[in-house]
């Protein structure tokens, strides 16, 4: 029963990616002795166990929140693409249009990815009826009409 | 991530902001809401920390361990949250610490629907701290000393409730019943179906 416990906590310490070499070999010797739970571990170690996700609105709208609580001129309205992780989301690419210039309401912004090698690549929308302003990463200042869309990131 | 704070802190990069946010959100808010039993509170608490990084962001590519960092300030604020509130919070229903077991790999990990069942009722039964700390290490990718630092506590009891979880877990896999595939039909492009449904390539129970 002990043994079969040691399996368990060394079978944890893989999943967190510390095990030792010596560790390493024991538990190998725990699964060959143990069938089943070395079974059950592997089932276990290939599932992923998800919470409750934030909508992108939702983020969107507490992004908006925090920047007007820390007292940004940009106002409540703007929203933020998904970091490009690739296990995770993946999202429609949307086309470039052609950038125009105001004042503004609120920002849509879509996080398009062609492959998963293309990373930092973002599109930002408007909406109809509302313009934006935003800084772009490298510092430049961006004034975009009402239902236009940046596509901006690092060009090959 | 480091560009990425980089960029925060050097350009005031609120595209590379949000992309911090959006990234962590989901996880913190989890964690948030284990300590705090709901969810707007939750959200709240992790505004705010995410308030104070914006508002100190030059000093974001200085931290050590962001990620700890970031746990760490999301508790420190949320026990100070729940101070505030006269009566504890009693939860109806403990929706938002709720873990779904997915298969992430329809294709390699073939496990019927009944045991996938059968965990998604052991990992929700486990009580919530030692959920909190499974969800951490497992899908969170925390070392063992990051969720001691993170939760105040020792690392032997990180150890000692991850082996509890993981056992009961896994004893909850009844390996005798037949293993199957957990959608009816020949070969269904999972990438798509999802993809629609904006999650991973995944199966998970309710579908």
């Amino acid at each position: 029963m002990e043994q079969e416990q040691k399996l368990w906590e060394l079978f944890g310490r893989e999943l967190s990616g510390r095990l030792t070499d010596k560790e390493r070999l024991e538990l190998e010797i725990l699964k060959k002795q143990f069938p089943d739970e070395a079974r059950q571990s592997e089932i276990l170690g290939s599932l992923q166990f998800r919470s409750k996700e934030t909508q992108d609105e939702r983020k969107d709208e507490l992004l908006g929140r925090i920047f007007a609580a820390a007292g940004e001129a940009i106002p409540d309205a703007t929203e933020y693409a998904a970091y490009p992780e690739p296990p995770r989301r993946r999202r429609l690419w949307l086309a470039a249009m052609p950038l125009a210039a105001a004042i503004c309401a609120g920002i849509w912004v879509w996080s398009g990815q062609a492959s998963k090698e293309d990373k930092g690549w973002s599109t930002v929308q408007t909406r109809k009826g509302s313009k934006s302003k935003l800084t772009l990463p490298d510092g430049t200042e961006v004034i975009l009409n009402a239902g236009s869309s940046l596509l901006h990131g690092r060009f090959p | 991530m480091e560009q990425l704070l980089e960029r925060i802190a050097k350009n005031s990069d609120q595209l590379a902001f949000g992309q911090l946010f959006s990234h962590y959100c989901d996880r913190l808010v989890y964690f948030a809401a284990a300590l705090l039993r709901s969810r707007e509170e939750a959200e709240e608490v992790v505004a705010d920390v995410f308030v104070k990084l914006w508002q100190h962001r030059e000093r974001l590519p200085d931290i050590r361990y962001f990620q700890t960092y970031l746990y760490t300030a999301v508790r420190n604020t949320a026990l100070n949250h729940q101070s505030r509130s006269i009566f504890p919070h009693e939860p109806l229903e403990d929706q938002e610490t709720r873990l779904m077991p997915c298969v992430v790999n329809p294709e390699e990990t073939l496990i019927s629907r009944e045991n996938l069942r059968q965990i998604e009722q052991a990992v929700n039964d486990l009580p919530l701290r030692c959920r909190l700390i499974f969800k951490l290490v497992k899908e969170d990718g925390l070392s063992y000393r990051e969720v001691a630092e993170v939760l105040d506590i020792s690392v032997n009891t990180v150890n000692a409730q991850i082996t509890i979880a993981l056992k009961k877990l896994g004893s909850a896999i009844d390996l005798r019943k037949p293993f199957r595939l957990p959608w009816p039909g020949n070969k269904i492009n999972v990438k798509n179906i999802f993809a629609a449904f904006n999650w991973t390539a995944g199966i998970c129970l309710t579908i």
